[in-house]
């Protein structure tokens, strides 16, 4: 039951740039660099703020020719939800043009620094050929069942797991008709709690009442009670 | 709150339901990183397959004791996922911290329900239970975890390219 609540980072994301949901990130603009000829500008794409946030590429620049229609749709959602978007990028200018001025200068110019020994990349490697041979060795040498799964197991596995896969499908038809009828666009502007706490009432609710009383079992050890969670 | 395996119609609606209920939290997908979703999909497929086929041939109640341990580990990776609700934007190390927690910690801990959930399916058809509906859910919420996970990971590998 507990693990219902995972699921949910994905629709409670605040920074969406609700303006223009094709594009799947939130941009935040500033002035940093000009050319003589054309003025550019520096466009920071901030990593997702529910899913992914890592600090260290969290300003990485890329230096993109902008158009002014993503900037009014920025404007724009700055304006519906006032505060957070427009604090984030004033507190984070000064960081973000710093980087941005460092990875235009070792991208202009800094030497390729050519044919020293990448020892990240060997150790990954070797880490990688390591980790297979041990993984091979632990699956096809693991201790296993003598004389194969019982046929009751294994039919109620199999069983079990068709449900699983009939499910998952039937979830992600359901999501993707959900979604081209601008279901996610609306909850996705929703108050994230309503989101998180709805979702897990409706969810919590719906598994609940689909499982089996305790007392359906035929023989009642102290296993496998269905409330373990 | 729960339905006989018998009354065979009110168990299937329920179980129809939370698959709805599940999508509907699960279509913002479709704008965070649709183009990772075929591949995050088939990853899916196989790490639940492996894992359970792992699990299916192991010693009878072989992993059913680590259900201790994951659900203590689960609560870490609740926490973890839900830090960016409570936490302020400025706290950007401890975001990073719990981001990780909640994607590979949350990638190995789901990984340890697919063998704790398979074999317990395996516990309650020994034990006569007769409920495939909802044992199948335990499963669904761990193959949707891992999949919710898998598309964060490559969506987030795909940008930093």
């Amino acid at each position: 039951m507990l693990r219902t609540v995972l699921i949910f980072p994905a629709a409670i994301d605040r920074n969406r740039n609700f303006e223009n949901p094709q594009s799947s990130e939130l941009p935040i603009f500033h002035k940093a660099a000009t050319s003589a000829h054309r003025p550019q500008e520096i466009l920071i794409k901030p990593r997702h703020r529910f899913l992914r946030i890592t600090s260290p590429n969290m300003f990485r620049p890329m230096i993109t020719k902008v158009s002014s229609k993503p900037l009014q749709g920025f404007f724009r959602s700055s304006f519906r939800q006032p505060t957070k978007p427009l604090a984030s990028s004033l507190l984070f200018a000064p960081v973000a043009k710093r980087f941005a001025t460092h990875h235009a200068t070792t991208r202009v110019g800094a030497p390729v620094v050519g044919t020293a020994t990448n020892w990240p990349k060997i150790l990954g490697q070797v880490g990688i050929i390591g980790g297979t041979i041990v993984g091979l060795n632990l699956f096809f040498n693991r201790e296993t069942r003598e004389g194969g799964i019982p046929a009751l197991e294994q039919e109620y596995l199999h069983e079990t797991f068709r449900y699983v896969g009939a499910g998952l499908g039937i979830c992600a038809l359901a999501a993707r008709g959900l979604h081209t009828m601008g279901w996610s666009a609306r909850l996705m502007r929703m108050n994230p709690w309503l989101v998180l706490g709805g979702g897990l009432a409706l969810s919590i609710g719906m598994l609940s009442c689909g499982r089996s009383r305790a007392d359906c079992r035929v023989d009642v050890g102290n296993h496998g009670d269905g409330s373990e969670e | 709150m729960a339905t006989d395996p018998r009354n065979s119609f009110q168990k299937h609606m329920f179980w129809l339901a939370f698959q709805v209920s599940q999508a509907a939290f699960l279509a913002p997908m479709y704008f965070y990183a649709p183009a990772v979703l075929g591949r995050a999909a088939l990853y899916t497929v196989g790490t639940v397959g492996a894992l359970s086929y792992v699990s299916a041939t192991a010693k009878t109640d072989q992993y059913l004791y680590i259900g201790g341990p994951l659900l203590a580990g689960l609560c870490v990776v609740v926490l973890g996922s839900l830090a960016p609700m409570v936490l302020p934007i400025t706290a950007v190390r401890t975001l990073a911290v719990s981001e990780m927690v909640s994607l590979y910690g949350g990638l190995g801990i789901f990984g340890g329900f697919v063998l704790y959930d398979t074999q317990k399916v395996m516990a309650h058809a020994r034990y006569g239970k007769r409920d495939p509906a909802a044992e199948s859910i335990g499963l669904e919420l761990d193959a949707i975890n891992i999949f919710v996970r898998l598309v964060s990971i490559l969506a987030g590998r795909s940008q930093r390219k």
